[in-house]
């Protein structure tokens, strides 16, 4: 048991912690009610309920259609990232070939590179393929930021996964594929969905690539219509509606995480599936 | 069907080989154990048979079909783990017909079969339970479920019941028994619990660092164990091994000297190898708990002091003091009376006397073949 002073610390440092990392939050909430010279003072409790920049963040660019891009290319991204991981999981974590550690050392070293390194290289090869201004792209250079970590996630979850049971399918006839996505792909859910929420928010949150990527304001996605929201006049940022659409586009994690949020807990202790 | 042949088998983990030069004959719908301390190598070689694992050197045929380069599945044979290895998100229905869904079978031949398999392992009420919700016997049933619904030549069991606690596992053991013969199909069993290998098997092959000691059925293994490795593995409690030093050796008969001045005469059968023994030379002689005999003083062979007294009910394990450094273990009827610090003298017949070569240490070569009445 702790002690009455114990305790009242650890509540203490828990509120600290709490409050330093909602604070962000909180205040790009409040600033997305106020309107006008409203914004320049330090008010911590909203006065006045102004919702009148979140009706012009959709009525000014098409922020809507910028949510769906976003949500069309962040879904891409997440499936056949997922789907390309699961498979290199199988033969990373499972099967026995030379040089399977260099593999996994050298998927690890890509994630590395900081995105400016890549940049002009991804910029040429998304050009030729004929993918520039198109989502296919965005979903395409995504995966160099997503697979890397999914697939290590996801290699050490199936290495964990007891071998009894993949020998038992071996025995009961059932081929590397059966093996992969009807014995271990259930087992593996709960890391799917943990490492498939953070590809989604990888990608939803990526500005670089979708900023060099796209040209048109109808094919940006989120991060990118938010940063080149513009005012009346080329002097003028206008916070009132940034904040607005960055509480608009924050909303959809919110509910993602807290849809999955058992799974992801049980996702950290998948390894303890036993038969 | 299900004639199982080894040949010349040898595994190498590495450059570590693990199972040296391994030679054996399973007969059709035999019940054989491996059984042998852990690490010996038994898991392994039933791997090599399941074809989970690639032999290094040496043949494996099945029903005399050289089988040593097939996969798995195509080797008709099943297998039960220790672990019992089902699919966890899987009902017990789906896990039981998992193996004749990858196959061609019509949906009402595989339907018969689970029930048919489900009817034999008494399941029928779980199959619509995921194996988190069944207890360890459960799985276990249903473990040898989804492998005899396959309808193997040859059934592998890797240590199935080390899992389950005491009592669940001699109910298990006679279940399996059981099943052994309704099923009439080679069966291939791992243990290191000698008990289970007594009890189960046709017979039992003792296998002790990457070698066959010996094979034999449960009574030659006990009777005529080779050397001193099988000796003291099968039958439980342990043989009792004395030292003690040949005086004379003539005419098929070894004198030997116990302690306490003590002398005892064994017909033997010298084998060629041993013909560096004779007077002077040291043996060990073995004695199971089993087989002393209380008697009194003139007749003993052995006498000693009792250390130690443990009442199991029905009989009494006495641990007796023969020597400065030897204590051996008497089995006598739990209506005796005996106390700690008693004075017991002790006897055997020849005929439950075995001697073995006191060098080396792996294969102790039986030293004798004494006579049995
Ligand atoms: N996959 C493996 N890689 C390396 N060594 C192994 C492997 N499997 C088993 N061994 C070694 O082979 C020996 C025999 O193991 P095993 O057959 O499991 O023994 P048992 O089943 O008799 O306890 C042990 O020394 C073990 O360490
Ligand atoms: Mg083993």
């Amino acid at each position: 048991m702790l002690t009455r002073k114990a305790r009242f610390f650890l509540y203490l440092g828990s509120l600290i912690i709490v409050i330093v990392s909602l604070f962000p939050f909180y205040w790009a909430v409040v600033s997305s009610l106020k309107s006008g010279s409203e914004l320049f003072r330090t008010d911590f409790f909203p006065s006045t309920f102004a919702w009148k920049n979140y009706v012009q963040i959709f009525k000014e660019q098409p922020f809507g259609r910028n949510i769906l891009n976003s949500l069309g290319v962040a879904t891409g991204t997440v499936l056949i990232c997922l789907s390309l991981a699961v498979s290199a999981a199988y033969a990373l974590g499972r099967v026995h070939f030379k040089g399977r550690s260099l593999l996994l050392m050298t998927i690890l070293s890509v994630s590395m590179f900081p995105q400016v390194a890549v940049l002009s290289g991804m910029f040429e090869l998304i050009r030729s393929l004929g993918l520039y201004n198109n989502h296919f792209g965005l979903v395409f250079s995504y995966m160099v930021l997503t697979l890397p970590f999914t697939i290590w996630i996801l290699t050490t979850f199936m290495r964990q996964l007891p071998k009894e049971i993949e020998e038992a399918a071996i025995l009961d006839g059932a081929s590397s594929a059966t093996i992969c996505f009807r014995i271990f792909l259930p087992l593996l859910w709960p890391a799917l969905v943990t490492t498939g929420l953070l590809a989604f928010i990888a990608a939803w949150n990526e500005f670089l690539f979708a900023l060099t990527f796209t040209v048109e304001s109808k094919a940006r996605t989120v991060p990118v219509a938010i940063a080149l929201m513009t005012g009346a006049s080329e002097y003028e940022l206008p916070w009132g509606n940034i904040m607005a659409a960055s509480v608009v586009v924050t909303v959809p994690l919110i509910v993602l995480v807290l849809i999955f949020q058992k799974r992801i807990v049980s996702g950290l202790t998948a390894g303890a599936v036993k038969g | 069907m299900g004639k199982v042949i080894l040949s010349n088998v040898k595994k190498s983990f590495g450059r570590v080989e693990v199972l040296h030069d391994i030679n054996l004959e399973i007969k059709k719908n035999e019940f054989t154990v491996f059984v042998g301390p852990s690490g010996c190598g038994k898991s392994t070689l039933l791997r090599l048979i399941a074809g989970l694992e690639d032999v290094t050197e040496g043949q494996i045929l099945i029903d005399d079909m050289d089988v040593t380069m097939l996969r798995p599945a195509k080797r008709k044979v099943a297998m039960v783990f220790q672990s019992y290895a089902l699919y966890p998100h899987m009902t017990v229905y789906e896990n039981m017909s998992f193996a004749l869904r990858r196959t061609k079978y019509p949906k009402e031949e595989i339907h018969r079969r689970v029930m048919d398999a489900a009817e034999v392992l008494q399941v029928t009420h779980l199959l619509d339970r995921q194996p988190k919700q069944l207890s360890g016997g459960q799985r276990q049933r249903v473990a040898i479920g989804r492998a005899i619904i396959r309808d193997p030549k040859v059934f592998l069991f890797d240590e199935p019941l080390s899992n389950l606690d005491a009592s669940l596992r001699v109910k298990m053991r006679m279940r399996i028994a059981k099943l052994k013969e309704k099923l009439n199909t080679t069966m291939i069993y791992v243990t290191h619990d000698q008990v289970e290998a007594m009890t189960l098997a046709d017979k039992i092959v003792v296998m002790n660092s990457g070698n066959i000691e010996q094979v034999g059925s449960p009574l030659e293994l006990y009777h005529h164990p080779r050397n001193k490795f099988v000796a003291g593995f099968i039958g439980s409690p342990k043989m009792n091994f004395i030292k003690v030093s040949v005086t004379a050796l003539k005419n098929d008969v070894v004198t030997l000297s116990l302690p306490h001045d003590r002398s005892l005469k064994l017909p033997v059968a010298l084998p060629k190898t041993m013909q560096d023994m004779g007077p002077g030379s040291s043996a060990e002689l073995g004695i199971r708990p089993e087989h002393l005999i209380v008697c009194d003083a003139a007749s003993s062979l052995l006498t000693g002091c009792i250390q130690t007294v443990e009442h199991l009910g029905s009989e009494l394990y006495v641990y007796v003091r023969i020597a400065d450094d030897q204590n051996i273990l008497v089995r006598v009827p739990g209506d005796k009376n005996f106390k700690v610090g008693d004075t017991l003298h002790l006897k055997a017949l020849p005929s439950d006397c075995h001697l073995f070569h006191p060098k080396s240490t792996i294969s102790f070569e039986r030293f004798s073949s004494v006579s049995h009445g």
